[in-house]
């Protein structure tokens, strides 16, 4: 019963939605002040110098794009095996800093330094959102997806 | 799953491409390669860097107001002489009391670990656009204050 729920496709779709949203405000949000993104990623002091500019420029797309393609229902394993792989990459930044004790600002959802600092809830938060995109990956069935509703108009059209 | 990781490196590169061609046209746009050390992030901002030896020189004249910007359990351990405790997110609501000091003659210094950290020249950037004058980040910090044996303190809230 239970089982039956979670794997439904329209909590497949929910979830999927939802991810979408959180992808796309966050890399508008990065997008918006390339150098306060690019000044977050040096806080993080986990990349060289030579690779933080041109992650500030590409990761804040790569998530929009990501958002997109959740959101529209348009290459949703594509989208949910980039998320999965992108929330895998948070959660280590965030663990090797919590773990080192830096007190950085996560700027998760914004490029502003003065957000409170990393801690363990924030690395609890990047799991649920990890295991919401496997959940995507394994459960999404393309409901109200862009691809399903295109087929059915031209279903109708051929009717 | 292969249908969904050609999916994922189609993804990829088209935020990639977006990325650059947006970065190419924009009127902020960022070069390829940037200089993050703490010390020329801060000198590139207009902020005045302070060095050890000036750090010292300001607080045996009496003119140093150390302001620890790193989050209260490890202000408590230790601190250098006389700082007060500003954790950044609190700093919107802490600037007058640091303007005060500042209004009355004191060099604000604010510091935290070391050039790993980046807390000092933020909070020194957002004093110095909210016009609190005389701000003057000590990059160095703590680990190089305590490496050269100058004194600190510990405890306090």
């Amino acid at each position: 019963m239970i089982k039956g729920i979670v794997t439904s496709p329209v909590v497949a779709l929910i979830v999927r939605l939802i991810l979408g949203v959180i992808f796309l405000y966050s890399g508008i949000v990065k997008a918006a002040d390339p150098a306060g993104f690019a000044q977050a990623v040096a806080n993080y002091h986990i990349l060289p110098d030579s690779m933080i500019n041109s992650v500030a420029i590409m990761l804040p797309w790569v998530e929009i794009v990501t958002g997109g393609s959740l959101l529209l229902g348009v290459m949703i394993e594509g989208g949910a095996l980039v998320s999965s792989l992108l929330f895998v990459i948070f959660a280590g930044a965030l663990t090797i800093n919590v773990m080192r004790g830096l007190d950085v600002a996560c700027v998760c959802f914004s490029t502003s330094a003065e957000a409170a600092s990393i801690n363990g809830f924030y690395i609890v938060r990047d799991l649920i959102l990890l295991a919401m995109a496997v959940h995507v990956l394994f459960c999404d069935r393309g409901l109200a997806s862009l691809g399903s509703v295109v087929n059915k108009i031209t279903d109708r059209g051929k009717a | 799953m292969r249908k969904g990781f050609y999916q994922s490196v189609i993804l990829l590169l088209m935020g990639v491409g977006i990325g650059v061609a947006v970065n190419m046209f924009h009127p902020a746009g960022l070069p390829w390669i940037g200089e993050w050390s703490q010390k020329a992030v801060a000198v590139s901002e207009g902020l005045e860097p302070l060095s050890l030896d000036e750090a010292m020189m300001l607080h045996e004249a009496g003119v140093a107001f150390f302001v620890d910007v790193r989050d209260r359990d490890a202000y408590r351990q230790v601190h250098l002489p006389g700082a007060r405790n500003v954790p950044l997110h609190e700093a919107e609501g802490r600037i007058p009391e640091i303007r005060e000091m500042a209004d009355a003659g004191m060099i604000v210094i604010p510091y935290c670990h070391g050039v790993d950290c980046t807390l000092a020249s933020q909070l020194a950037r957002i004093l110095v656009a909210r016009g609190v004058p005389s701000v003057r980040p000590f990059v160095s910090g703590l680990s190089a204050w305590m490496n050269a044996g100058y004194p600190v303190e510990r405890g306090g809230s």
